[in-house]
């Protein structure tokens, strides 16, 4: 077990080492001067950048390090990322890592609550239509689950305000505070997991309520609740938790949409603004820490995984 | 009720079978006459058609009628600057099924060929090839997406490219694994065996093999860049405004959701109903071909 966890971790390494080339190759095949940018912004687009006196452009790129060689700069930018330094943004000088420090909390709160729903929602649903297929239920799931897949997140959390908090005031428009103001950001961030989940846990119940241990569980004289839970849930939970993992990486990328969609405080706010701004240290630190967030996540459900199940070790 | 196998699970979902009544008419009769291949024959009829459909231009401003409620004069309603919501809308799925088929035409022509290489000549290009792939697939889909647009800045053509390149690894993926099982058929080793050169082989024996689930997955697939493009438009890093696209007229509409829920809920709609039918038709068709 240990060796496994271990070759999964050195296995995220390249992959987390190749996301730091893309990002730092980002700043670099930019059709703009990344010092003319800097320039403008910094006087708050005021100082038209023809008035950067080729010298100051010259300064500002020698004290950068941007008249080394690229590999040379992408060793010193590594040693840079390693070392929790991303860079400071051109807009307000500030440093890039402090930044996305204060705005994580929110993203991984809104994350996790999506992921809650998922979970609740998607294994909730998957199970009681997979245990009485054709119910109600089961019908009700065809519903949600199409919702969730073709509706844009967008529009189902706009739509979610105007019938939850405009037309039915039930719960806050806007708002970060309050436990309340995040039940419908959470909904709209966790449906299109929840209907991915839910569509998987039902058709493996169904398919796993078939086999012939489950009839031989029930000859044995067990109660229903009990062949369910513990011999048809284990091999159902199995591959739902993989697809669980793979959701956490688009929830996190649905965070940047719902924070919109919401006005929420998040890193995914932060990015967007910094990609309209043109502000590219914080493009380059939101890429990374979305991509290591996916990555961190990916393995801690794959060990996650081998301690349900052995056999995904050999 | 048992599931078809063999779809990729994130487009599975159930939806009703075909009817009792058309169960022996021919395959492609039933699937010509679907629900799914009517709506998406409206859609593509509607967008092509835009100029004569729509009663308004799309950016034809008219304060006076702002925010009006939906009406005979305004199917859909208006928005902020009296703009009729339904012409927009009717314009804009010019743009959304433009940059859908693009955008998925370029995602399958990358993935397509690194899959087929990297599948078919095995040793250090199914290394390379499939190394660059799993770091995209690490990415993903919107988040790959959004990064380009960032490299490249916000417009329409780089909107495109995103999507399309950020939807590639998923062709290479599934092509690479066809691939693998193909590569050691007895007719390709024949060929092999007659000195056929390998792109030949590819032409003739792999792609024509392949061609059914390409044709399926990326059928799909049209919806999920769809989606994707909306909501990168939506964020505001695709095409600029007064420009008639969905996700825009969405983020538009955000504004004035208290006084003027049409102007947000019906572009939202026109994206779903385009998904929908979209999802639904590559399902029959999955059927039909019998794909992987």
């Amino acid at each position: 077990m240990r060796r496994y966890v271990l070759a999964r971790t050195l296995a995220a390494i390249p992959v987390m080492f190749a996301m730091v080339l893309v990002v730092f190759l980002l700043l670099n095949v930019l059709p703009v001067d990344p010092i003319q940018v800097m320039i403008t912004q910094s006087g708050g687009g005021q100082v038209p950048s023809g008035t950067a006196t080729q010298e100051m452009i010259d300064s500002i790129r020698r004290e950068l390090g941007l008249d080394q060689p690229l590999p040379l700069q992408f060793v010193s930018y590594l040693g840079n990322v390693l070392t929790g330094d991303l860079g400071t943004s051109y807009r307000n000088n500030q440093p890039v890592a402090q930044l996305l420090l204060e705005q994580y909390p929110y993203t991984l709160r809104l994350a996790f609550s999506g992921m809650f729903v998922t979970i609740a929602l998607g294994l909730s649903f998957g199970i009681l239509a997979g245990l009485w297929p054709g119910s109600i239920v089961d019908r009700a799931l065809v519903f949600v689950a199409t919702l969730g897949i073709a509706a844009p997140t967008f529009w189902l959390g706009l739509m979610f305000i105007w019938v939850f908090a405009i037309v039915f005031p039930v719960f806050p428009v806007l708002g970060v505070g309050s436990a309340k103001a995040m039940v419908l950001p959470a909904i709209t961030l966790g449906l299109p997991g929840a209907a991915i989940v839910a569509r998987l846990t039902r058709s493996n119940l169904v398919e796993v309520m078939q086999r012939d241990y489950m009839l031989t569980a029930r000859a044995k004289g067990l109660s229903s609740r009990l062949v369910v839970v513990r011999h048809a849930m284990p091999n159902v939970l199995a591959p739902v938790l993989t697809v669980m993992g793979l959701q956490f990486g688009n929830l996190m990328t649905g965070t940047v949409i719902v924070e919109t969609v919401f006005s929420r405080p998040g890193i995914g706010r932060l990015g967007v603004d910094a990609i309209l701004n043109a502000d590219y240290p914080i493009v380059q630190g939101f890429t990374l820490a979305l991509a290591a967030s996916y990555v961190v996540l990916n393995l801690l459900v794959d060990v996650l995984q081998m301690a349900l199940d052995p056999r995904v070790t050999r | 009720m048992v599931d078809r196998p063999s779809i990729p699970s994130r487009f599975a979902f159930a939806l009703p079978r075909p009817g009792r009544a058309w169960a022996n008419a021919p395959a492609w009769l039933r699937l010509a006459l679907s629900p799914s291949t009517i709506g998406l024959a409206a859609i593509v009829f509607l967008a092509a058609f835009a100029g004569f459909i729509a009663p308004y231009g799309p950016a034809e401003v008219d304060p006076i009628n702002a925010l009006m409620p939906p009406s005979a004069d305004y199917l859909m309603g208006t928005d902020l600057f009296g703009r009729d919501v339904f012409s927009r809308v009717v314009y804009g799925g010019q743009l959304s099924l433009t940059i859908g088929l693009t955008a998925t035409a370029i995602g399958a022509t990358i993935g397509v060929l690194a899959g087929v290489a990297s599948g078919y000549f095995g040793s250090w290009t199914d290394g390379v090839a499939m190394r660059v792939m799993d770091v995209l697939l690490a990415f993903p889909g919107t988040l790959m997406a959004i990064v380009i647009v960032a490299v490249l800045g916000p417009s329409t053509i780089n909107l495109i490219l995103a999507v399309g390149i950020a939807s590639s690894p998923g062709y290479a993926r599934l092509v690479r694994s066809l691939t693998l099982r193909l590569r050691h058929a007895d007719y390709v080793t024949a060929a092999e065996i007659t000195g056929v050169g390998p792109w030949t082989i590819i032409a003739r024996h792999v792609l024509p093999n392949l061609r059914n689930s390409v044709i399926v997955y990326a059928t799909l697939d049209i919806a999920t860049v769809i989606l994707i493009a909306a909501g990168l438009g939506f964020l505001g890093l695709g095409t600029k405004p007064p420009t008639p696209e969905w996700g825009l007229m969405v983020a538009d509409g955000r504004e004035t959701l208290q006084i003027a829920w049409w102007v947000t809920f019906f572009p939202g709609l026109a994206i779903l109903v385009t998904t929908l039918c979209i999802y639904a038709f590559g399902e029959r068709l999955a059927d039909i071909l019998d794909a992987k």
